[in-house]
């Protein structure tokens, strides 16, 4: 046999043996990696990354690709993985979009005005939602079987983030433009009363349990017609539904405050990171003061932590006109990766 | 304002007041002239609302001919912008008896609101005198001239498939040597339309877009050296504004409220013209949704003086101070703006065939000097080539918007070019232009921090184009025949981009690179027929070009009859049924009808 064949032949063999195996993809997307992309402000849908590291896989557009290119809507907000369901907050849309966990074809939609969050236990599902006023909100439950809102409970201010704890049911209020909020109720969810409103600092926001079960919330601070009135953002920690510590941010170098964006927590519970000032910032539970360290450079849209694999992900919305970018990092390694996600990507969700 | 008006007059009389005939001007006859502002002397329109043939129901129908642009809006009854040679909707004046009528606060202008049945002339230059138009004047100019000699009486009615409906009447009168003209204009838009979404063909929310006009004029020849001229506009439209297809439904109000005030007075002598006008605008704005509530208020004075010799019209001189008060709700404080320019022009004949024309302007904004404006024109024969510098300053938004206000922003620095000519082959006529424009410091609107957006000067943007028609009248014995194609070609992209490299070199969004338009029209005795063919090459919606909007194809066949005093037209616009889009997930009427009935008494 030709000399040069066999050669060639060999480099075949070899190049080929070196692809990595991979199982076979069966287009299940009950586990993954889901980034919400808001999509741009009225001339465009929101759209969802999917990522699926085992398979190396990604869809951009999942949605529209199982669902025979209907579009979401306007300004995707979130998600949540519950009784075999996604639930898709439609911001703009005023819906959740309800499809199924496997298959991600459209089961329903839940008619709700400008939907924001959600939050459950394994057993109810809320979501917070805004009043077209934009200055007064809900925190709804969803019932999940007839896909509709079973009870609403209105509340002055902009309900934002949730956080469960046994039966009570922690929600942050977001401030009006040009009013101001500082408080987190705290919703009985066997009667769906606020039971307690707890003070933090202007804006609350973000709202995450730590190892201890203390409870963290970070505040954006109230934005003023004029930048340099903006009040400063703030982290507090709750324990026993009290203030118990308070670390107010100071200014950036043009004299403007800082103001935070997103929390999340490690795997074990005692280390926070959030965005602010074009940096990731990290702070530990057991710090009595803020130290100001920064792990990463760069704006950032959203963030959020896999404990599964210890990484931070970030959303790079970049002009917010264009294609989007998750960065991911692993905080003890340095390592990071990229994958291309929509326009303007917010929220990251891991389906695990 | 009265009291302002009054004293206005008499201090003109007091001072012209000249019966004498001795001067070589001499008005024989009492007409509204009209007379051409001295910017556009050398400078030949591109395109004219005459040109069209057809009498236009709104400005936008005008619009679409000029191949060098592209009209953008969201929905019918929306915002209605225009994209010359691919320069921002700031970056085109709207001039109105000489003065720019594009909002100081955000730097547009909705041609909606131009009620085209009382104006006598729409002109659009491509490129246009930018040095004596002003600042802002980057990217050719509009210019809404007033009739002229409209006869007695002219009522123009329209009603439309879309259930649109508009009334206009417009009449002349002379009284001695005072000419006045009086016009009103209703219009009622309810852009009714279907679109398709998959198979279902769904209804879009109507605009109920109501637009009341009072215009008035006069001319008073007070001797043959002396004319006063008064121009008035006064208007109030309000109209519901749809959101996209993807959205909720919500309610979106808008009001626009327009007072326009224009007083000129001419002086003549043997070798000069002393022209020296006083403008005065208010202009409010208002906004509704649940959750906004925007109202911005606008006042605007201006004078200005201006000489220019009378002989050739060869040197012309002016200076104007405007001073501009904006105090919208939405800002902190009542927001100003005070500005002198001053400037010259000089037309020098070079020979018997070339002519050209060199102007400079200096503009002093809340005492900082203003970057020297500059043009130079020359012409032969049917040929132009135009050189011009100029800047472009940020709106009151840009500057002073809540949270997002960027008061260190930089203006927009421009330099452009522009080279055309006419000329015949055997019977075919042809036109041709070639251009560029630089921008500096392009102003443009990005997410900051937590979201919020605020203009910065994002880039350096080069244009290059080339515009090109040819068209042939074959006259038979019984009919005309006239066909048309038009061409343009445009590539403007970011030759530097200070935040985003990646963007360097990309077509902007919104811009089409290839434009055609051919028209084929036939006019036989009373009536005429006439097939028009547009074409947009795809446009991209997103900054790196990850999605686009599709090519698209229309074609409009228009019917026409006039007899005596009455003409009579039908339009059927989309005639393919095309489902097409300007802005994504805002789709635009398919196949509809316009009926207009002109009727005009001399």
């Amino acid at each position: 046999m030709n000399k040069f064949l066999v050669v060639l032949i060999g480099f075949v063999i070899i190049f080929s043996s070196c692809e990595k195996d991979r199982v076979q993809f069966d287009n299940n997307f009950s586990t993954g990696i889901f980034v919400v992309n808001q999509g741009v402000f009225q001339s465009g849908t929101g759209t969802i990354t999917y990522r699926n590291e085992a398979n190396n896989i990604l869809f951009n557009d999942l949605f529209a690709t199982q669902n025979g290119g209907t579009v979401l809507g306007n300004i995707a907000q979130s998600m949540i993985k519950f009784d075999n369901k996604y639930f898709i907050a439609v911001n703009n849309a005023a819906k959740i979009q309800v499809v199924n966990a496997s298959d991600f074809k459209i089961i329903g939609e839940i008619p709700i005005e400008l939907p924001r969050y959600f939050a459950t236990d394994g057993i109810k599902l809320y979501v917070t939602s805004y009043n077209s006023d934009f200055a007064s909100g809900k925190i709804n439950e969803v019932d999940t079987k007839n896909l509709s809102i079973s009870a609403s409970i209105s509340v002055s201010n902009l309900p934002e983030n949730l956080l469960f704890t046994g039966d009570k049911l922690y929600v942050t209020l977001n401030s009006p433009y040009g009013q101001s909020s500082q408080n987190v109720v705290i919703v009985d969810t066997k009667t769906n009363k606020i039971s307690k409103s707890i003070s933090v600092g202007d804006s609350p926001s973000s709202i995450v349990k730590d190892r201890n079960g203390d409870i963290w919330v970070s505040c954006t601070g109230n934005f003023a017609f004029e930048p340099e009135n903006n009040t400063p953002g703030s982290l507090h920690r709750l324990r026993d539904d009290e203030k118990v510590d308070s670390f107010i941010f100071g200014k950036d170098a043009n004299g403007i405050a800082l103001s935070p964006n997103g929390l999340v927590l490690d795997k074990d519970g005692d280390r926070m990171y959030f965005l602010m000032d074009n940096k990731v910032f990290a702070h530990d539970i057991t710090d009595s003061t803020f130290e100001e360290e920064s792990i990463y450079d760069g704006y950032f849209y959203g963030i959020n932590y896999q404990s599964s694999t210890n990484r931070i992900f970030l959303a790079d919305a970049k002009d917010f006109t264009s294609a989007g970018e998750i960065l991911f990092i692993n905080p003890e390694t340095n390592a990071t990766g990229r994958f291309a996600t929509g326009i303007a990507p917010g929220f990251i969700y891991f389906a695990e | 304002m009265t009291r302002l008006f009054i004293r206005y007059v008499l201090l003109i009389i007091f001072l012209y007041e000249d019966t004498s005939l001795a001067g070589q001007h001499v008005l024989d006859s009492v007409v509204i002239k009209g007379e051409k502002i001295y910017a556009f002397d050398l400078v030949q329109a591109s395109y004219e609302k005459k040109d069209s043939g057809k009498i236009l129901v709104n400005t936008p129908d005008f619009l679409q001919n000029i191949i060098g642009g592209q009209v953008q809006m969201s929905s019918p009854g929306g915002l209605h912008t225009f994209l010359h040679r691919g320069m921002g909707t700031r970056h085109l004046p709207i001039l109105w008896n000489g003065i720019n009528i594009q909002s100081v606060v955000n730097g547009t202008f909705d041609y909606n609101l131009i009620p085209i049945s009382l104006v006598g002339d729409i002109s659009f230059y491509s490129f246009g005198s930018p040095t004596l138009t002003g600042n802002n004047s980057l990217a050719g100019v509009m210019n809404i001239e007033e009739h002229k000699n409209i006869g007695k009486l002219q009522v123009t009615t329209s009603v439309s498939t879309l259930q649109n409906y508009m009334l206009g009447v417009l009449t002349e009168m002379k009284t001695g040597r005072i000419v006045h003209q009086i016009g009103v204009s209703f219009s009622l838009d309810k852009n009714r339309f279907s679109y398709r979404d998959g198979d279902e063909l769904k209804k879009r929310t109507t605009t109920d877009f109501h637009n009341r006009n009072i215009i008035y004029r006069n001319q008073i020849v007070i001797n043959p050296k002396n004319t006063l001229e008064m121009d008035f506009w006064w208007q109030d439209a309000s109209r519901n504004i749809p959101v996209s297809i993807t959205s909720a439904p919500v309610d979106q109000k808008q009001n626009d409220r327009n007072l326009r005030l224009h007083l000129n007075h001419k002086y003549y002598t043997s070798n000069y013209k002393f022209s020296s006008s006083l403008h005065y605008m208010k202009e409010g704005l208002d906004f509704f949704t649940p959750s906004i509530d925007s109202r911005s208020e606008v006042e605007i004075y201006q004078v200005g003086l201006e000489v220019t010799e009378q002989k050739n019209s060869d040197h012309h001189l002016f200076l104007k101070y405007r001073n501009d008060i904006a105090y919208p709700n939405f800002y902190t404080s009542t927001k100003t703006r005070h500005t002198i320019n001053f400037g010259a022009s000089k037309k020098i004949l070079i020979s018997d065939k070339v002519i050209s024309q060199i102007s400079l302007r200096q503009d002093l904004v809340d005492k900082a000097w203003m970057p020297t404006a500059a043009s130079i024109l020359v012409n032969y024969k049917k040929a132009s080539l135009n050189i011009a510098r100029n800047y472009n300053l940020p709106g009151f938004n840009d500057l002073y918007w809540p949270s997002g206000g960027n008061t260190n922003l930089k203006t927009e620095r421009i330099v452009q070019a522009e080279l055309g000519s006419k000329f015949d082959i055997q019977k075919f006529h042809f036109g041709s232009k070639v251009y560029f424009i630089i921008i500096n410091d392009w102003i443009q609107w990005v997410p900051g921090n937590n979201g919020i957006f605020s203009p910065i000067n994002q880039k350096k943007v080069r244009s290059t184009g080339l515009e090109m028609d040819i068209w042939r009248m074959i006259d038979f014995k019984s009919f005309k025949l006239k066909s048309s194609v038009s061409y343009g070609f445009n590539s403007t992209t970011a030759l530097e981009h200070y935040t985003v490299a990646d963007q360097v070199g990309k077509q902007l969004i919104y811009v089409p690179k290839h434009k055609i338009n051919t028209v084929i029209s036939l006019h036989k005795k009373e009536f005429d027929v006439s097939v028009t063919y547009r074409f947009t090459s795809k446009r991209y919606d997103t900054s790196d070009h990850s999605e686009s909007l599709p090519a698209n194809h229309l074609v409009d066949i228009h019917l026409g009859y006039q007899y005596s005093a009455l003409t009579l037209q039908l339009n059927v616009q989309n005639i393919l049924n095309e489902d097409y889009a300007i802005v994504r997930f805002f789709p635009l009427p398919r196949r509809h009808l316009n009926l207009t009935i002109r009727y005009t008494l001399i």
